[in-house]
């Protein structure tokens, strides 16, 4: 099918620490009920409406099998079609994107939900990733393989924690400009650096918060597309690639399967120089390091010097290269959610939405999501306006 | 099947406490229980239908579902079973006592059935199309579904 495919509505709910008055229906609903208003569309299999549904949420986090069956009712999926990917939104969304370009459906909802308030730690639903035998009686789990890969990156390559640091604070100013954001606020590189330890190298400012939320969006293909909107945000290439699962078998430093996602995004986008011609990237940075490496994935900088682009100023919200001026997934973005809210932020720059975060002539956005600890799991879409 | 002595095997169980919100919906349909010993049901605005447990939208219409309606704490059985192989209670880690019966129960005035332990356990005793009545807990209600002890047969 050569007809392209569009993002043609969104809504996200507030990022906050809990939400305690609603399960995850009510919060998916929220946002459905939104791009719904916003498009008019309804749930039809006629050629008329909304015709597929992909959902994207964790069994384990949600301590449920079949996670999607709450949201079910919500999305249409009642005597239609729907498929959950147990991912990354961002993945979610290529996958809708897929389900368009395979000319099998025309308008696709995808939604993202996670309530990680929900278990008593974060850590108890990670360390069920790793192998039962292998790793998890140890106690390994997302923070502590995080910390790891930190370690290893920012020895090999002299990055400081001064400079993690600084991702945190711009993160934090720039969600200054993102209404959604609840715990926005001024934030000094001295008070990240100043923060409890919670696993060396990583302090408490360092990770990404506890945080409740969900997000939708409607993609469309083109010819409806037009129909729907007057300011469709064209997905124009796409890109995933897995890491191996066992931290043993990776060089922890490097980001290999970041590199192979942006490479196939940027080769069915016409990208060849990334840095010059990505207006602003939103990328999954659950860690502070994360950013940095991340940013040498992408072939913003070359390998180790994630730091110095940083240090630069390019990444800054007036630089060359912006990186997360929505403030990221360090300010509250939950796990699942945050690769797809990464997409909406992305679109709302190229729409020019951004308000005070809104960064200048935006024409081509990279959104990133990532899966699976240390990034295991990178998925990279270009979006064009 | 042929013994492997040198097979390594792991016994293990996974808990992971957890705090789960029971929203606007699920949350005032316990709460009527825990309060009131009483049912509630939402009704679709659009259909009609009411729905058990209450939840947001009318899965049919795609409509959200403000109206509340009382059902009554009688009703009729669709269907019913007998477990007679006892298995473990996750929520106790104690084998169930066997045998024990259960039975989706169609509450007056809804049009959805409630699922739950009946009292009558001797399935000569029991038939589809019986009247039931919820038993509640007197003492010690928490908002739960347990808080219903049973349906009791009111009428063979």
């Amino acid at each position: 099918m050569n007809e392209r495919v569009a993002i043609v509505a969104w809504a996200q709910t507030a990022y906050e620490a809990c939400k305690p008055h609603q399960r995850v229906q009510e919060m998916v609903y929220e946002v459905v009920k939104k791009v719904r208003e916003q498009t008019g569309l309804k749930f039809s299999e006629d050629g008329t409406g909304i015709d597929n549904a992909i959902t994207a949420s964790d069994d384990i986090w949600d301590a449920r099998t079949i996670s999607d069956t709450p949201v079910g009712d919500v999305v249409g999926a009642h005597h239609r079609s729907e498929e959950k990917v147990g991912q990354d939104g961002a993945q979610a969304v290529f996958y809708a994107c897929a389900g368009i370009l395979s000319g099998h459906y025309d308008v696709t909802l995808v939604v993202a939900h996670c309530k990680e308030s929900q278990p008593a730690s974060r850590n108890l639903i990670t360390n069920l990733t790793f192998d039962p035998f292998f790793q998890r009686s140890l106690g390994l789990d997302y923070l502590s393989a995080a910390a790891l890969q930190a370690r290893a990156y920012m020895d090999r390559y002299g990055i400081s924690p001064e400079q993690c640091a600084r991702v945190v604070a711009k993160s934090y100013n720039n969600a200054r400009g993102n209404p959604l954001i609840l715990r926005a606020r001024e934030l000094s590189v001295d008070e990240v650096i100043r923060s409890p330890l919670i696993a060396d190298p990583i302090r408490e400012l360092d990770a990404y918060p506890v945080t409740d939320g969900a997000c939708a969006l409607i993609l469309a293909r083109e010819e409806k597309a037009k129909k729907i909107t007057d300011k469709p945000v064209w997905i124009d290439g796409m890109g995933n690639a897995y890491d191996a699962y066992f931290l043993g078998d990776r060089d922890l430093w490097d980001c290999q399967s970041l590199k192979l996602a942006a490479s196939k995004a940027y080769r069915m986008a016409g990208i060849k120089d990334a840095r010059k011609e990505i207006d602003v990237a939103e990328v999954s940075a659950f860690y502070s390091y994360q950013e940095l490496l991340w940013t040498e994935g992408l072939g913003f900088c070359p390998p180790g010097e994630g730091g110095k682009l940083l240090d630069s100023g390019a990444t800054k919200i007036s630089g060359q290269i912006p990186v997360n001026p929505s403030g990221g997934v360090l300010v509250g973005s939950p796990t699942i959610v945050a690769g797809m809210a990464r997409v909406i932020e992305a679109a709302i720059q190229v729409r020019g939405e951004g308000g005070s975060r809104q960064v200048s002539k935006v024409r081509t956005a990279l959104a990133h999501g990532t899966s699976g600890p240390c990034g295991q799991l990178h998925t990279v879409l270009i979006l064009k306006g | 099947m042929e013994q492997k002595p040198n097979l390594i095997e792991k016994q293990i169980t996974m808990s992971i406490p957890c705090t789960f919100s029971t929203g606007p919906y699920m949350g005032r349909f316990l709460r009527e229980i825990r309060e009131n010993k009483r049912f509630v049901a939402n009704k679709c605005p659009q259909c009609g239908r009411t729905m058990l447990p209450p939840r947001i939208v009318c899965a049919l219409c795609n409509v959200e579902a403000g109206e509340w309606v009382e059902l009554s704490d009688r009703g009729t059985l669709i269907s019913f079973d007998v477990v007679s192989i006892p298995t473990i209670n996750p929520m106790t880690g104690k084998m169930r006592e066997v045998p024990y019966a259960t039975g989706n129960v169609l509450l007056d005035g809804g049009d959805a059935t409630l699922w739950h332990f009946l009292e009558e356990k001797d399935p000569s005793r029991i038939r589809v199309g019986m009247r039931v009545q919820a038993v509640f807990r007197e003492e010690g209600r928490t908002g739960a579904i347990t808080d219903i002890l049973h349906f009791r047969t009111i009428e063979k």
